[in-house]
């Protein structure tokens, strides 16, 4: 099995963006290609959640690899749900490792904003269970459920729940990919419009459009990040039929695949930074004590702290995470990758993170349930 | 009083218990069978939603409910208490869907 090194990133701001998501796709990949230096690709993986819901594009692949101007390359869509990005990349991991394919491009994007936000959130509701739909729950009335029981297993308050959202616009300020780049005040949280109690539109990552790209070789260069790496797993479709909701079994056992395989035994001392799905603001707690940083239920407590904060112990989502970055839902795995791969070259300016060797991205399919976790690393 | 049993739920032998019925275990991919528990749960949690889908109205009252068994359920609480973690309360089906009540 060959090393596989990300070679090229690039990304298009998110946002609420006039572009087509063939144009976004293109704008990703472009800037990839030109990180890499390298001009023949052997495949083209696109990781997008729903285009054929979002936009009534189907043979999507195809599309992207035609309005690039790669003809005749082998391309694939991956990806049914927001881990499409986090799919995308696993599979095309799995090909330039077998030494099959040299270089790959791996684009994933999403384009949301074309149609309304209850359209939208109807279209997100897909990835919920029959009997959750049924109910009318939605993705936000689910994180609302999971807010609602950690706060009475753990004492979480919502002022310390509301600093996930503060300290992600307030590093996304220095992120020029964002889709928000304003700072947001306690006040502003616990004043705004309750969606579902006690969540308001703070505690929600937004719909936005945009698109990433990396390049994996087998080919080791100057700027290469090697992958060291990679966890996956899945867990009960439906969060009423999970023993508890206040963590992701699947996020335990990718992130455990992980550790094993980058010879990772304390991930404390042994990660720098990462890039962890925050498509809730509970979820950032949550996650942080499920890929071990912090025991179970001390996840605010470490947050309150400031352990989490790009200058922390534990720097988590300097990039703003998807909730001040954007949540482009097909892009947002590869746009974590990016991250990391700008933080680990040392090219994150402003919110740049003192020096990191090993990063990490967590990417969260479905309600929690469809779950890949990467380990990068620098190469001195 | 006599608590009684005209909830069906589906059980494995691997132990794995869910609501609704269904035919295959999601835990071990066995078949399940149908046991009838009590009505009678817990609230495990709630919420409100003032921002609803299609067909429904909103404030929207969601709560997971456990009984006996480890089996939890999502549905609908129709009142207007304000509802608490651990609160006792009973699922009846009304029209194909489970209503909580206190």
């Amino acid at each position: 099995m060959a090393n596989v090194y990300i070679n090229g990133v690039g990304m298009t701001k998110f946002g609420n963006r006039k572009e087509s998501l063939q144009q976004l796709m293109y704008e990703a990949v472009s800037m990839a290609i030109v990180d890499s230096r390298i001009e023949n690709f052997d495949a083209l993986y696109v990781g997008t959640m729903a285009p054929e819901a979002f936009l009534g594009i189907s043979n999507i692949s195809t599309a992207i690899a035609d309005y690039c101007g790669l003809n005749k390359i082998p391309a694939i869509r991956i990806g049914d749900n927001p881990s499409a990005g986090g799919s995308a990349f696993l599979q095309s991991y799995f090909a330039v490792c077998s030494n099959i394919y040299e270089n790959v491009l791996v684009v994933g994007g999403e384009k949301m904003t074309n149609i309304s936000t209850k359209k939208a959130s109807k279209i997100l509701s897909g990835m919920l269970s029959e009997n959750e739909r049924n109910y009318g729950a939605t993705a936000t009335a689910l994180a609302a459920l999971v807010t609602r029981r950690y706060m009475h297993e753990y004492g979480l308050d919502r002022e310390t729940l509301a600093m996930v959202a503060i300290k992600a616009h307030t590093n996304a300020c220095h992120n020029p990919y964002a889709h928000f780049q304003k700072k947001i005040t306690l006040e502003k949280i616990l004043n705004s419009k309750i969606i579902a109690s006690p969540l308001t539109i703070y505690d929600c990552s937004p719909i936005s459009d945009g698109s990433s790209a990396i390049i994996l070789s087998n080919i080791k260069n100057k700027n290469s990040i090697k992958v060291k790496g990679i966890g996956h797993a899945t867990d009960y479709l439906a969060v009423h039929d999970r023993e508890r909701i206040t963590e992701f079994i699947a996020t335990k056992i990718a992130s455990r695949k992980a550790y094993e395989m980058a010879k990772i035994t304390n991930p404390i001392k042994q990660t720098d930074v990462s890039e962890l799905h925050d498509a809730f603001t509970i979820f950032e707690i949550i996650n942080s004590e499920d890929l071990g940083f912090f025991k179970k239920g001390e996840g605010g407590i470490a947050l309150k702290n400031g352990e989490t904060e790009i200058n922390g112990k534990i720097p988590i989502n300097p990039s703003g995470g998807l909730k001040a970055r954007g949540h482009a839902v097909g892009a947002t795995g590869i746009a974590q990758i990016c991250e990391i791969v700008w933080q680990l070259r040392g090219e994150a300016g402003k919110r740049q993170v003192n020096k990191p060797k090993i990063g990490l991205t967590h990417n969260i399919g479905g309600f929690g349930n469809n779950i890949i976790v990467t380990i990068l690393e620098a190469c001195t | 009083m006599k608590d009684s049993k005209n909830l069906t739920i589906s059980k494995c032998e691997c132990g794995k218990a869910v609501l609704p019925p269904r035919n295959i275990c999601p835990k071990c991919g066995n078949k399940m069978k149908k046991i009838e528990i009590s009505n009678s749960g817990i609230i495990y949690s709630s919420t409100t939603l003032y921002s609803v889908q299609e067909g429904f109205s909103f404030p929207l009252n969601l709560v997971i409910v456990e009984f006996e068994n480890k089996v939890k359920v999502l549905c609908e609480y129709k009142g207007n208490k304000t509802l608490e973690i651990g609160e006792m309360g009973k699922i009846t089906k009304k029209n194909e869907k489970y209503e909580f009540t206190i």
